[in-house]
């Protein structure tokens, strides 16, 4: 894995990235604020000692404010003051005189007096002040000003704390950065670990779960439940592939008997045209078995739920019983109906006439002459309940579950002519739609029951079907 | 009739010719969508048999195409893909019918005939006519030789299908697909039985019979010959 192209690397970078700029910005307006109001301060300070001095003089005369500005200079501290006369000669004061400016200015001072007295004169005591300039009538200038080191000083104890604590900031978000992102990619990389194994075939394995509910918890959980459901499919797949292989070589057998019959034994046009004739139904079967086959896989893939529409199961219902009430009549049966009008459902309308035409047919096909049907639609509370019953021998306890098998046929119905494919098309319909069949005896006879939940609009949970077409 | 036969399937596409020439039609056939597009753009066919699935151009494009081009031709697509959505497709694609393979020719055959004399929607009448059997859509009463004959809604839908097509062979499927509107494969034999109750309603009792059963795929109505 390339560094740069790292999410730890580019996590991390943009963590220290904010934290310095945080910083920086945070500096900038420290500094920008002090120095203002440390100025503002010294500024104040030296207008108010300029103009008291010029106070003083005014009030007391020239010597009086001398005498003023030698005791402040007493003092000590960082002041200056110049006294001087109009024609620039000094009076009193630490400074050189100067020309006179009035107002606020910016000094560069030499110091006077006491440097005089040592005298050396260095640029090292050329220091940097505010000063106030105040210009009297008689023309004498009176000057107060104030050392900057205080500011300097300030300044320079900012950007020391800012540089330590920036530095500190930037490692401490390197070093976070690297913690939080490294944990984060830990779990990630546990994803695609499983993902490489399944990949290298271990169909089982599973993202690890911590079970604190956060998002990578959810995603690893939905993984989970996505790998299932494929795994469901791929075995239900495995085993329609074994099923196939297992009973269509009956009616292939078959129809290669025939072909074979005809090849043989054959002579006349009318003894060929009649084994091509049973060829050719051999042949029809297969190939609607076949798309029976595909139908249900279809089904169960879900994929037909997105073609959902409102259906009146009423109506439906009531077509297929005036549908098959002739067809029961004429292999002796009774068919009648029970249905409760105005019930809709959210659901694909072919494979629910195809359900309950599968089920009325069943009913018809596989019990003795005389077998009374009946076809009922109602509403049990909240759940839609649609019921076939019959009078007729039943299905044994044991054998209930596995007439949802492919291909499965009870022993009795052997020698009629199907697929075994009829019911396990009910259940994957009824699956598709959230519905449960149930099967009941009759005593004598059969009752199949399909229950349609409450609400179909709603979704269906997937890993119920999964479960259940594994059956 | 001059059909044009777009089906890559070389054999598939000669075992369909063949069929069709034995039926008296002309018949021309492109194994690719873009020599088919190229015929039907330019010569005048009566029918168009069009394979869905087709190297070069898929035959819903085609279809697409040719319908956008101005070619009014009735397309009858063929395919392996049996689904209501596929059906649907098709159909809004513009072709006018869809059969699902494998077939038997015999269907191929009878749909191809329904589609080439599909009369024209407008001006559709309210009375449908066959010799002396009459049916009254708007009031959905049928009467023969000025009886009336009452039918089950089922029954009814089966003879205006028939009597819509009289004297073409309506097959089976088409009943199915027509009559009940919903795409299913009974294994029972509902077609069978509403037809022969039908058959019961309408021929019994009168010297003629309208409905005869076409070589055990469909069924047709048509008026009785001279010697009836």
């Amino acid at each position: 894995m390339h560094v740069a192209s790292s999410l730890i690397f580019r996590l991390t970078n943009l963590y220290a990235i904010l934290f310095a700029v945080s910083v920086l910005i945070l500096f900038a307006l420290v500094w920008f604020v002090t120095s203002r109001s440390m100025t503002a301060q010294i500024m104040a300070n030296v207008q108010r000692e300029a103009i008291s001095l010029a106070d003083e003089y005014r009030a007391t005369g020239a010597a009086a404010a001398a005498a003023v500005v030698e005791r402040r200079l007493e003092r000590g501290g960082l002041a200056y003051y110049l006294l001087q006369r109009r024609d620039g000669a000094w009076i009193a004061g630490n400074i050189a005189p100067v020309s006179p400016v009035l107002g606020p200015l910016d000094l560069q001072v030499r110091l006077q007096s006491r440097a005089r007295a040592a005298g050396d004169q260095t640029p090292a005591d050329l220091r940097n002040a505010i000063g106030y300039g105040v210009l009297l009538s008689d023309g004498t200038f009176v000057l107060a000003g104030e050392d900057v080191g205080r500011l300097e000083a300030a300044r320079k104890a900012i950007l020391t704390a800012f540089s330590v604590g920036g530095g500190v900031s930037v490692i401490l978000a390197i070093v976070g950065g690297l913690a939080l992102s490294a944990g984060f990619l830990r779990r990630v990389e546990s994803v695609n670990r499983t993902a490489r194994q399944i990949m290298a075939g271990q169909l089982h394995s599973r993202v690890a779960v911590r079970d604190n509910g956060d998002e990578l918890d959810r995603l690893a959980a939905n993984l989970n439940a996505m790998l299932d459901r494929i795994q469901a499919l791929m075995e239900s797949l495995k085993q329609v592939s074994n099923d196939i292989a297992h009973d269509l070589r009956t009616p292939l057998a078959r129809l290669r008997q025939i072909l074979e019959a005809a090849k043989l034994s054959a002579t006349t046009v009318e003894e060929f045209r009649c084994s091509t004739d049973a060829a050719i139904s051999e042949t029809d079967s297969l190939l609607k078995t076949f798309s029976a086959l595909l139908r249900i896989a279809q089904i169960e893939s879900g994929a037909r739920r997105a073609g959902f529409t409102s259906v009146d199961l009423s109506e439906l219902f009531e077509l297929v019983a005036s549908t098959f009430a002739p067809v029961a009549e004429d292999q002796g049966h009774r068919l009648n109906s029970e249905i409760e009008a105005g019930i809709t459902i959210s659901g694909d309308p072919d494979l629910l006439f195809q359900l309950a035409t599968n089920l009325v047919e069943n009913a018809i096909r596989h019990t003795p002459n005389g077998t009374d049907i009946e076809v009922r639609l109602k509403r049990e509370g909240d759940e839609i309940v649609a019921t076939v019953l019959d009078n007729g021998q039943g299905i044994a306890e044991g054998e209930r579950g596995r007439v949802f098998h492919r291909f499965y046929r009870l022993e009795a119905s052997r020698t009629t002519p199907g697929s075994g494919l009829g019911l396990a098309l009910v259940a994957a319909v009824a699956d598709l739609h959230g519905a449960r069949v149930n099967l009941f005896d009759h005593r004598p006879g059969l009752i199949v029951e399909v229950r349609f939940p409450a609400s179909t609009l709603t979704a269906v949970d997937p890993a119920k079907i999964a479960f259940q077409s594994q059956r | 009739m001059k059909i044009l036969v777009i089906e890559d399937d070389r054999q598939t596409a000669q075992y369909l010719a063949q069929g069709l020439r034995q039926q008296g039609h002309v018949v021309e056939v492109a194994e690719n969508g873009r020599d088919g597009l190229f015929l039907a753009a330019g010569e005048k066919y009566d029918i168009m048999i069009i394979d869905r699935m087709l190297p070069g151009l898929d035959g819903l494009a085609m279809v697409k195409t040719l319908r956008s081009a101005g070619v009014n031709t009735p397309i009858l697509l063929l395919t392996t893909l049996g689904g209501v959505a596929d059906r649907v497709e098709g159909l809004e694609a513009g072709s006018d019918d869809y059969l699902v393979k494998p077939f038997a020719f015999a269907e191929l055959l009878a749909r191809v005939n329904a589609l080439a004399r599909r009369p024209a929607i407008v001006g559709e009448d309210t009375t449908l006519r066959v010799a002396d059997l009459e049916m009254d859509l708007l009031r959905r009463k049928v009467q023969r030789a000025g009886t009336n004959i009452e039918l089950t809604p089922l029954e009814f839908k089966l003879l205006e299908q028939l009597m819509r097509r009289a004297p073409r062979v309506v097959t089976r499927t088409m009943l199915l697909e027509q009559v009940w509107g919903f795409h299913f494969d009974p294994k029972t034999s509902v077609v069978e039985t509403h037809m022969s109750r039908l058959r019961g309603k309408i021929d019994k009792g009168f010297a003629c019979e309208l409905i005869h059963t076409a070589r055990g795929f469909g069924y047709v109505l048509r008026a009785p010959d001279a010697r009836c």
